[in-house]
């Protein structure tokens, strides 16, 4: 879902780049508030997990393929600012060193991606972690939150190709949500896979473990 | 997180990168269907060229051993520029409250 250059026009470019300033500034400040040192090594290590996932596209329906966006993934283990953080610098290294991600959207994809998606996906595993019991509240908020993270970040994406006069917004609305509702649910359910995994192997790593 | 514990957590995201060279699908990805599909994907634009695959490791003749070689340098760049960004702003944000006392 990383948005090249030349598909948004300069103010979307420029508006979507201050948002994620913004953003970004107060994950910043609310990661520096309630800092551990524990978690240093810990965001390293999930940036570079998040970074080989995205490498790995799984092929979906209708020769479509999608990749892990992480930002559930990385808010359960080192909680929505923290991941914030991490995607970021994901975001950063592909753009400049692999030329995933186009150098004026980076804005746009660290908004879409890094805040937008990574903080309504953990808003919902939040929701639904407190209404349903333990262990089926952490599985199915994790589930439901990571296949949010990706929706949100598509229609996101999309208004920002609507409002740049790239395509119809209607159209590109439906068709990008469309696609990643698909997509989404394999996020859920890789993002289960290893929430899982680390709860059994190692539950201390778990910032928000039941 | 003690040293051996890292470097076996660092070893895993490399060999996810290997497995991608392998297996990962080729079929384009949900961005890339949709502007396909409307007729956008031409706008797209390269106004950076990406510095490691051009660059770094071209000597190498073996596609797989170039990517796993792009990959991994990939995984330890993303993993030592995300330390330096959290060590850095743990400081900054030693410095601010230190200030405020």
């Amino acid at each position: 879902m990383h948005i090249p250059d030349g598909f948004l026009s300069l103010p979307v470019s420029a508006a979507s780049g201050a948002l994620s300033l913004g953003g970004l500034s107060l994950a910043v400040s609310r990661v520096q508030k309630k800092f551990q040192d524990r978690t240093i090594p810990l965001m390293g290590v999930m940036a570079a997990f998040i970074f080989a996932a995205q490498m790995f596209n799984f092929p979906i329906a209708g020769g479509t393929s999608g990749h892990l966006l992480g930002g559930v993934l990385a808010a359960v283990v080192v909680g929505p600012f923290a991941a914030t953080v991490v995607l970021t610098c994901v975001l950063i290294v592909q753009c400049l060193l692999f030329q995933d991600g186009g150098l004026l959207a980076l804005g746009a994809n660290i908004l879409n991606m890094g805040i937008i998606g990574t903080w309504t996906g953990w808003a919902l595993f939040v929701v639904v972690k407190k209404i349903l019991p333990k262990s089926l509240g952490m599985k199915t908020g994790v589930f439901v939150g990571a296949w949010l993270s990706v929706v949100i970040a598509a229609a996101a994406a999309a208004i920002q190709l609507g409002l740049s006069g790239t395509a119809s917004m209607s159209v590109v609305l439906v068709a990008m949500i469309s696609v990643h509702a698909i997509i989404g649910i394999a996020e859920g359910t890789i993002t289960v896979l290893i929430i899982s995994f680390l709860e059994k192997v190692k539950p201390e790593l778990i910032l928000n473990r039941v | 997180m003690g040293k051996r514990a890292l470097f076996l957590s660092l070893l895993v995201p490399i060999v996810i990168a290997a497995l991608a060279l392998l297996f990962a699908s080729q079929a384009p990805d949900g961005l890339e269907k949709v502007a396909g599909e409307l007729r956008f994907l031409a706008r797209s634009k390269e106004l950076i060229g990406a510095v490691m695959p051009d660059h770094f490791f071209s000597r190498i003749s073996s596609p797989f051993w170039r990517g796993f070689l792009t990959s991994t340098t990939g995984v330890v760049v993303v993993f030592l520029v995300t330390i330096v960004v959290v060590w850095l702003m743990r400081g900054v944000g030693r410095l601010i409250s230190s200030d405020k006392r």
